[in-house]
């Protein structure tokens, strides 16, 4: 498509992927800053509907614009952290499994790594085994919302799929 | 659903569920018969309450170098910062620990609240 | 209570009635032995130095008899007529000052164990000369601990930990069968803070620094044990020394001994006796343990070198 469409199509993905972000920022959790990871669902949206660089490219813009509307370094870092390990493991297996995997799936994926590395990025911080003791609860919370968005990515693809291809016939 | 998806889904449930049983076991090592809260500001500590001692409700307050102040509310086996003026006030959202492992953090202020099942890191006198 | 904090964990039926008892001792024995009560024997004592001597209850013989036998044995490094000294610099009290050469040269004639003239049939203790005292701050702690163990094992307690003003004494095992764990005061840091941690059972554990009490003047430290040899705060290189041993009353009196006679002379010294072991840290954070309780000992700071012999 042409690059115009592309830019506005992406800015429109952005947008919405820093509403889910700066919504779910509201939802209370188990550590100051740390976040579910909805907003991921955008970046593997585009990463089914244009490429691997796109959505890093959200992810990234996402991330730097968030923290413009608060949150400090910290709640930074934990975005950051969580969007590319999460973004890393969708690429790659989108890639390579995406015939053996479905929506949800790798979502679900993404959605741990998401937890992981936030986790890891907190361990960093405070420089205590202990907050290890959250990874169950971190595993089970991406796990479901990991479904959630994957089932939800699917719908979008199919429905985006549809307009984008009736729009390249005309 | 794909055959991939039978895979990950069960690799999945066992990761889980190791987790959930090794978290599960740590926290009953941990378990003493005293429930010590341990506030740490930068790494060092700088109260140490047992909450099994705790009769009435206490409050204390501790300022940082540039004046900034948490608030801490600490109850018969119950502990929760009560007040802050951090930006985003996670902590006070945080709400109320009351067992071994479970932890209060406010990161703005690099201050950290513990419980502890055990006193003094198994140590039971020390020589001075 | 002997001014400082006592700590005791006492486990089994007769917890209570033993607890109450040891209190009381510790309190019968502060009477008869410190020298900043006035009616106790020991001020008495130093009262009629150079005159006559003090008709002494069997405690207070028994501990001056035992650090007469220890002066013996280090040398002079343990030496309980230090006293004069003691009151002189003042260390602990508001007048604590750094004394002139002179006036320590003065007060160190006053200084000598072998003045302490003992009398076992009448149970008697005089000084040789005037103005000579006795301060058994040195070895006082041992001895209670070694009596309130006596207590507690007559009242049938088996597990107990007492704590008097960081002399331990670990009776028996922990409850739950276990060692107990004593920390090690880290000389270079605030009280509570260890380098690490011995397991015992049915031990004493005492600890002599050069941080337990002390002033500081014109940035010189200048702390409590003094070199019965010179009249100064003792500086042979250690900066704290901890004996493990059976009584309490040895560990007390060794830890002090050794801090003054320092590394070689001190670790030949525990080497030497049987039952007794140490653990030293010298000022360049060197940390020495004795063969004994090698296996026992655990060290968890790091800034601190264990050194292998």
């Amino acid at each position: 498509m042409k690059k115009t469409k592309k830019m506005v199509l992406l800015s429109i993905l952005v947008a919405i992927a820093l509403v889910i972000y700066l919504i779910e920022a509201q939802i209370p959790v188990l550590f100051p800053g740390i976040k579910l990871g909805l907003a991921n669902s955008i970046s593997l949206v585009a990463l089914i509907l244009f490429g691997w660089k796109e959505a890093l490219l959200i992810m990234i813009l996402r991330t730097v614009l968030g923290s413009i509307f608060g949150g400090g370094l910290p709640a930074l870092m934990f975005s950051f952290a969580g969007g590319l390990l999460s973004n890393i493991v969708m690429i790659i297996l989108y890639k390579y499994l995406k015939n053996a995997l479905s929506l949800p799936t790798i979502s679900v994926c993404g959605a741990i790594f998401h937890n992981v590395g936030q986790l890891l990025v907190a361990a960093f911080i405070i420089k205590d085994l202990r907050i290890y003791l959250y990874l169950p609860v971190l595993l089970i919370s991406a796990i479901v919302t990991g479904y959630f968005i994957g089932t939800l990515a699917s719908v979008l693809k199919n429905r985006l799929e549809k307009i984008l291809a009736f729009d390249k016939r005309l | 659903m794909k055959k991939g998806d039978k895979i990950v889904g069960i690799v999945l449930l066992v990761i889980v569920v190791i987790a959930l049983g090794a978290t599960s076991i740590y926290k009953a090592s941990i378990k003493g018969s005293a429930n010590i809260a341990v506030i740490k500001r930068e790494g060092k500590v700088i109260k140490t309450i047992d909450l099994n001692k705790v009769v009435k409700p206490e409050e204390f307050t501790f300022k940082t170098a540039n004046g900034h102040f948490n608030t801490i509310l600490v109850n018969h086996n119950s502990i929760s910062i009560k007040d802050a003026d951090c930006p985003h006030k996670e902590c006070v959202k945080s709400g109320v620990i009351s067992k071994p492992g479970e932890m209060i953090v406010c990161l703005p202020f690099k201050l950290i609240i513990n419980i502890n099942g055990q006193k003094n890191n198994g140590i039971d006198a020390g020589t001075f | 209570m002997m001014g400082t904090v006592v700590q005791l964990k006492v486990y089994g039926k007769n917890a209570e009635q033993a607890t109450k008892k040891a209190l009381e001792r510790i309190s019968d024995i502060e009477n008869k032995m410190s020298v900043n009560i006035e009616t106790s024997e020991i001020t008495k004592l130093n009262a009629k130095s150079g005159i006559s001597g003090e008709k002494l209850s069997v405690d207070s013989y028994y501990v001056i008899e035992k650090a007469v036998q220890y002066s013996k044995l280090t040398g002079g490094a343990l030496d309980v007529t230090i006293e004069p000294i003691v009151k002189l610099w003042g260390i602990g009290t508001d007048k604590e000052r750094v004394p002139s050469k002179g006036e320590i040269e003065e007060k160190l004639k006053l200084v000598d164990y072998k003045d302490i003239l003992l009398d076992k049939k009448k149970s008697t203790v005089q000084l040789r000369g005037p103005g000579q005292a006795i301060d058994l701050g040195a070895i006082a702690k041992g001895y209670t601990a070694d009596e309130i163990k006596k207590i507690l094992i007559d009242n049938k307690i088996n597990s107990a930990l007492i704590n008097l003003g960081g002399n331990v004494f670990a009776l028996g095992s922990k409850v739950d069968g276990t060692s107990w764990n004593i920390g090690l005061q880290n000389p270079l840091d605030t009280r509570g803070q260890y380098i690490g941690t011995i397991s015992v059972t049915d031990k004493s554990v005492v600890t002599s620094g050069n941080y337990e009490r002390f002033f500081i003047v014109d940035g010189k430290r200048y702390h409590h044990i003094f070199d019965p040899k010179t009249g100064y705060p003792s500086e042979a290189g250690l900066i704290s020394t901890t004996i493990v041993s059976d009584k309490s009353i040895d560990g007390d009196a060794l830890s002090t001994s050794t801090y003054i006679l320092g590394l070689e002379k001190g670790l030949k010294l525990i080497e030497s006796i049987k039952g007794v072991d140490a653990i030293f840290i010298t000022n360049d954070k060197k940390v020495y343990v004795t063969t004994g309780i090698k296996d026992d000992f655990n060290l968890t700071n790091k800034e601190f070198i264990y050194e292998k012999r």
